[in-house]
């Protein structure tokens, strides 16, 4: 199976991040409902107006990170992954998720459970992981550079 | 930048074309553009043996350091 390229995994993968992020739109939208809804039926205890404001306010860079995550399987489909604006996409994600997990930590004050917890934890790897990610590929891009305009 | 590409002068005294060259050590004319220019930062043995043997000139009448 092809990897980049049309027709390919990573073409299949933009479909579906394509999805989520219109999914994600639309939850986001919806979400007084929604959480009323969850509230009602699966937790009672749970505190609205906290639960609403850190949904509200983690939505806006989680919906970011799935937008930039997008462009970058654009590139990888017209097989030119390796410029500068996929650095950029990286470092903005990168940011998005130490936004999500200090968000998520304030949020500790006011909710508690092992899921904020969890997402804490992936948040917080995620915010490393995709800023070394963006240096190894700033790296790569210079290397790229360099072997290109080896005659 | 030190050292300078004299191809076109090598070129214009065997008398051949860009896409000629190009053709003849194998490399696309893009790539013999950018070393024409300049904006090369490497060039390989293997192109620079090619070119020689293209021209019957040795490396040092395309490759010049200047200060």
């Amino acid at each position: 199976m092809k990897v980049t390229g049309k027709k390919s995994l990573s073409n299949f993968i933009e479909i579906c991040l394509k999805i989520v992020f219109i999914i994600g739109i639309i939850i986001y939208l919806t979400l007084p409902f929604l959480l009323n809804q969850y509230i009602k039926y699966f937790n009672p205890v749970l505190n609205y107006t906290a639960a609403l404001v850190m949904l509200y306010t983690s939505g806006i860079p989680a919906l970011v990170i799935v937008w930039e995550f997008i462009k970058m399987f654009g590139t990888l489909k017209k097989d030119k992954p390796f410029i500068l604006e996929n650095v950029k996409c990286l470092r903005v994600v990168s940011l998005c998720s130490l936004i999500i997990s200090i968000i998520y930590i304030i949020g500790m004050f006011f909710i508690v459970s092992v899921f904020e917890i969890i997402a804490i934890a992936i948040f917080i790897i995620a915010w490393l992981g995709t800023y070394v990610l963006a240096e190894l590929l700033e790296k790569a891009i210079e290397y790229k550079e360099e072997n290109d305009l080896t005659i | 930048m030190a050292i300078i590409v004299n191809l076109d002068v090598m070129m214009a005294k065997r008398k051949i074309s860009s896409s000629e060259l190009a053709e003849k050590i194998g490399i696309t004319n893009a790539n013999l553009s950018i070393l024409k220019t300049g904006k090369g930062k490497a060039i390989r043995f293997s192109t620079l043996e090619a070119i020689c043997q293209v021209l019957d000139c040795q490396p040092g009448d395309i490759l010049e350091y200047r200060r």
